[in-house]
């Protein structure tokens, strides 16, 4: 009975990691879609000063969930975005408007990518 | 690399613990299901160790969950007949009455020659020796002989002798016991007394002493 409750109580705990996880994940990828949003309405506008300024932020923020969510989400998907991150600072300080645009994209094709993929639905079960 | 290391030792501390719950039917004969998830838990821990890419998470829910699913599966065969003939089966009568059931065989693609090594294995060597042959759900086979071919026991021969009893070991490595001490009914006085008796002045220099299945004392010091 002591092996049956032993492995009841992992498991609950196990459900209770997967659930924080995802809520994690969500918050965190809400916050950088916000602010990746308006670096590109910036971008868009010409407002290069403002759209640095928020991705200087944005980044002091990835750095902060990147090192939290490494736990839960495969570390290949981070270091993606990490990298687009810093392609895009560079482009915003360049003035390069199409690319500065393309990595923003990028990253918010790979944050969608990573809630995408903690989705329970038919095309990732199978 | 030092993460690939503490990987490992987590990854095999965890394995080791699950396999401890899982219990003894985990490292004995395996049933068709303990199999599979045996199987799918090394597999599952092998990754996220060499992986360094994978958090050590992704290894961990399936190994937790493959534990959970054996222990629902585990209680579901306790308690339900039903449940225990679909996940395990039911063991096949491979000789019935001293006759091959030919049937059966083909059924379970099992051959003459593998019956014959079985059997062999099994210390008998006349397959007409064998009144029944069963194959246990665990893949093993049990041998009922002959009645007149079966050894003859105590019983038989009308011989009275004492029950056996569990060997308690009293001092491993120069180290004694005291709680199978306290479970023989003996104080630490008597040891030491039977010790001298024996000529050994110190526990230090005895290996094993244990009360054997008899009840009586027996010892190995290290020098033997």
């Amino acid at each position: 009975m002591r092996n049956v409750i032993i492995t009841i109580i992992l498991f609950s705990t196990t459900v209770l990691i997967c659930f924080v996880s995802v809520k994690y994940l969500n918050k965190i990828s809400n916050n950088i879609h916000t602010e990746n949003t308006s670096i590109m309405n910036n971008i868009k506008d010409g407002d290069w000063k403002r759209a640095m300024t928020i991705s200087t932020n944005m980044s002091k923020d990835w750095h902060i969930y990147s090192n939290r969510c490494s736990i839960f989400v495969n570390h290949t998907f981070i270091d993606d975005i990490s990298l687009e991150e810093h392609k895009l600072e560079a482009y915003i300080k360049t003035k390069d408007k199409d690319e500065a645009l393309a990595s923003a994209n990028s990253i918010e094709f790979l944050l969608e990518r990573i809630k995408k993929l903690e989705t329970i639905n038919f095309e990732n079960l199978f | 690399m030092f993460t690939i290391l503490l990987r490992t030792i987590i990854l095999y501390t965890l394995v080791v613990l699950i396999m401890r719950i899982m219990g003894k039917r985990q490292i004995g004969e395996l049933q068709p299901f303990e199999l599979v998830i045996t199987i799918m838990i090394s597999d599952l821990a092998s990754l996220p160790m060499q992986d360094t890419r994978i958090p050590l998470i992704h290894g961990v829910i399936p190994i937790v969950t493959l534990l959970f699913l054996e222990i629902i599966i585990s209680l579901l065969q306790l308690k339900s007949e039903t449940a225990r003939l679909v996940i395990s089966g039911k063991p096949s009568i491979l000789i019935n009455n001293g006759k091959i059931d030919i049937d059966i065989m083909r059924n379970q693609r099992l051959n003459l020659n593998d019956l014959m090594e079985e059997i062999r294995l099994k210390g008998y060597y006349n397959l007409e020796d064998i009144e029944f042959a069963i194959l246990e759900t665990s893949g093993q086979l049990s041998i009922i002989p002959k009645t007149e071919l079966a050894n003859a026991t105590k019983q038989d021969l009308n011989i009275k002798c004492p029950q056996d009893v569990i060997p308690i070991t009293l001092i491993l490595d120069g180290k004694i016991n005291y709680k199978n001490l306290k479970i023989l009914g003996k104080s630490e006085k008597w040891l030491i007394t039977t010790l001298h008796s024996k000529n050994i002045s110190s526990t230090k220099e005895v290996f094993i002493a244990l009360a054997n299945s008899k009840g009586k004392f027996y010892m190995q010091t290290y020098k033997n």
